[in-house]
Formats: C-alpha cells, structure tokens, sequence
C-alpha cells in the first residue's frame, strides 16, 4: 500500500471516529435532559395554548301549578228550574256558573 | 248600562239560561222576546237530536237500514259537529260509542235522578289511566253530503250527537242573537258569550267545584266559550254494584278514571270548548296540561285539588282567581 493510500485510509477513519463520537455526545447530551425532566417533546405539549373549557349548555324547565286546596263545605244548591228576571242594571244578578251537567 | 233579560229554564236534560241585553240594530226584537224565541229554539233543537225521543230526527237516522239516510240541516249540522269534535280530539270524542254507553246503563234519560256518589265511586275505581282513540275510528265513515240533504255511514253505525249537543246549541244561539248589545247562553254550563258589550266589559263566569259546589274560580270572557265536563252528574251503579258513568274510554268502551273528576275548557267556540272539556277529562293531568295549554282551563283532581292550566294560570290575563280575595 502506498503512502497516499495510507492518507487516505486514515482520514476516512478520523471522519468516522469523529462522527460516532459527535453522535454519542449529542445522545449523552439529550440523555441528560430526558432524565432530569426535561423532555423537550413533553415541554412542547405543556407550553402549547390551553384548550378552551367546553360549554355546557343548562336548561331549566319551569312548570307553573297553582293547586288550590278546598276546606271542605256543603253542596251548592241547584239552580231553581224556570225563572225570567228583567234587571234595570247591565248585569246579571247572578253570574253564569259553568259545570257538570 | 242598559236593561237585559234574565231566563232560566229547563231543556237538554240540563237548567238553561239566557241573558240578553238590548239590539245594537233597530228592528229586532226586544230581548225578552228574543229570549222566549231562543227558548223555543232550543226545545226545537233538544226534540229533535234527542237519543231519548223515539219521534227524534236522530232516532229515526239510527234506525235507518240504508246506507244513506235523508237529514234535516240541524241533523246533518249535528253529526257534523261530532265529526268535528272527534277529528279535534284524535278520536277521544267519538260519536260512534252510542252501543256501548248503552252497555254501561245510560239506556235513557238520567234527568231528575239522583246521581250515584262521585266519593264512593271514587274509592272504588281502578288505578288511574288515560283513555284512549279506538283503533277502528268508524266515526272516519260517516259522510254528509248537504247537496243531497243526506247522512251517508255503514249500515247499522249508530251516531249519538250527545256529547256535542249543548256546545253546539250554545253556538247556534249565540249566532242568532250576534245584533244584541251582549249575551249569554247557558246550555246547563257549556256556555257561549258575545256581544260588543262582552268585548268592552268581560261577563264574569264561575266554575264549580265537583264535589264542593263551590266557586273555585272566576273566569272573564269578552267572547267565545266555556264548557265543563265532570264525573259527578251522570254517574250510577251497574247492576253489578259497580259504578259508572257517561264519560267513555273508546279503546275499551268502559268508563274512564283518568285522575281527573271535572275538566273546565276556554275557547273561541262552546263546540270546541265542550270537546276539550272532555278531551282533558279522558286524557287525565297530562293529556289536559296539553289540551287546555292555548285556551286555557281548569281542572279537578281525584282529590279534589283544583288546577289551572293555560292562559288562566298565574300570569294569565284572563282569570280572576277568588280564593284569598275579595271576590
């Protein structure tokens, strides 16, 4: 083998020590990082902007009941049969009832 | 304020009352005339659409073999009424049930008897159930064709015009005295008001309770209807001991205990004031909550307990609620 082939031999072994050795530091490096919590992916997602807080739409149904509570009484007494008034006033002597008939 | 007449008396197995006050239009009739002709009009009217009369217009309808029938205007009127009612009311109305209403005891007029009491029957009365249409609606075959002067159903459909009647004769009143100054017409408390009177100052109506007889509410009406439905006037014991009563769930034929024992409807008509009365009775608290939500009502519990649905409710312009005030 000739001196230049000896060269060149040798050069190509430096490039690649050097690169393994690069690689290993770099790794070392990130290696460090991740043990001591500083995982730069897991950073990324904290740091990104927060999700908004989902709406949650309450509908309140309000049902209106008025329950009238009777005391108890005797039964009204049934409207006499046949019977004509002719009133002076504008209205009725007695109110019209609506009920069961 | 101006002179009205004042009647009470007694036709469609019920006390009915006219108050009317002076014509707006000269020309018609002094208002205790046209009480007394409203008055004969109404007997005309009962005579004639009467299931208890055998000499009835309906009676002889009934008992017609044809398919189709010959009918006076007040007949044909009156079947279509309770098509109408039956259409409004999904088929909870039905005019078709005269066979089975028969079946339960009401085979004539219960007028002057004493009714059964509601308390008892009560006690005794299944769980409560909301009625429902029957599946068959034969009330859909019946056809009235005015051109012909005819009422066209299957032979042997019998049509009972009762559960419409009084709605329906409040109406037609109410639509022969629209020139007086206001009116009321009671059919035995189905109920039609108008007049421009009404519609300045509203007439005052009361409903009443059931069981109590009292007054559980004052209602105002410038026009329209009002009509109450309840279990506490038809009502009997079968032969059995059990009791029943006019009101009929349709799917089984059989009285209904819905949870309700009145049921009291506000609408633009009488007509359609008795059809939701009675569709909120059948139906019990839920189905009346939907059928008196527009116009308004009220109704009576199986406790006694009194509700008010709709525009007459709190917030409702229309009522004027008695108990706790001076009244």
């Amino acid at each position: 083998m000739s001196d230049r082939a000896l060269n060149q031999a040798r050069g190509r072994l430096i490039v690649a020590w050097a690169t393994v050795a690069i690689f290993l530091g770099v790794l070392a490096l990130l290696a460090t990082r991740v043990a001591g919590g500083q995982d730069p992916a897991l950073r990324a997602r904290a740091a990104a902007a927060p999700l908004p807080p989902r709406r949650v739409l309450v509908r309140r149904i309000l049902e209106k009941r008025v329950i009238v509570h009777l005391p108890p009484s005797a039964p009204a007494q049934p409207t006499q049969a046949s019977q004509q008034v002719s009133a002076p006033g504008g209205y009725p002597s007695s109110l019209p009832v609506t009920r069961t008939s | 304020m101006s002179p009205l007449h004042d009647i009470t008396f007694h036709s469609m197995g019920s006390d009915i009352r006219l108050i009317i006050e002076n014509p707006l239009l000269p020309g018609l009739d002094s208002p205790e005339v046209a009480a007394q002709q409203e008055r004969s009009y109404i007997e005309d009217f009962a005579a004639r659409l009467s299931r208890f009369r055998p000499d009835s217009e309906l009676c002889a309808l009934n008992a017609d073999p044809a398919h189709e029938a010959p009918a006076s205007l007040l007949l044909r009127t009156a079947v279509a009424a309770g098509v109408w009612a039956a259409e409004r009311s999904y088929g909870l109305v039905d005019p078709t049930l005269l066979g089975e209403i028969e079946a339960v005891g009401y085979e004539s007029s219960q007028d002057g008897h004493e009714p059964a009491s509601l308390h008892e029957a009560l006690t005794s009365a299944p769980p409560a159930s909301p009625a429902r249409p029957r599946t068959s609606a034969r009330w859909r075959e019946i056809e009235i064709d005015h051109e012909r002067a005819t009422v066209r159903r299957p032979p042997g459909l019998r049509i009972d015009t009762g559960g419409t009647g009084k709605g329906l004769a409040a109406d037609a009143v109410a639509h022969r005295l629209r020139g007086y100054t206001r009116f009321v017409v009671d059919c035995g408390g189905d109920i039609a008001v108008g007049g421009i009177g009404h519609a300045l100052d509203p007439i005052a109506v009361e409903v009443e309770h059931p069981l109590t007889g009292e007054c559980v509410h004052v209602l105002r009406l410038a026009a329209g209807g009002v009509a109450t439905s309840g279990l506490n006037v038809r009502i009997w014991r079968a032969r059995d001991g059990s009791f029943a009563h006019h009101l009929l769930d349709p799917s089984s034929g059989e009285p209904v205990w819905s949870g309700l024992i009145g049921a009291t409807a506000l609408a633009p008509s009488a007509l359609e004031a008795e059809t939701l009365s009675k569709m909120a009775l059948l139906t019990g608290p839920a189905g009346a909550r939907r059928a008196l939500a527009r116009h308004g009502g009220v109704v009576v519990h199986n406790d006694g307990d009194v509700e008010l649905i709709g525009p007459v409710g709190p917030g409702g312009a229309r009522a004027q609620h008695l108990l706790g005030s001076a009244a």
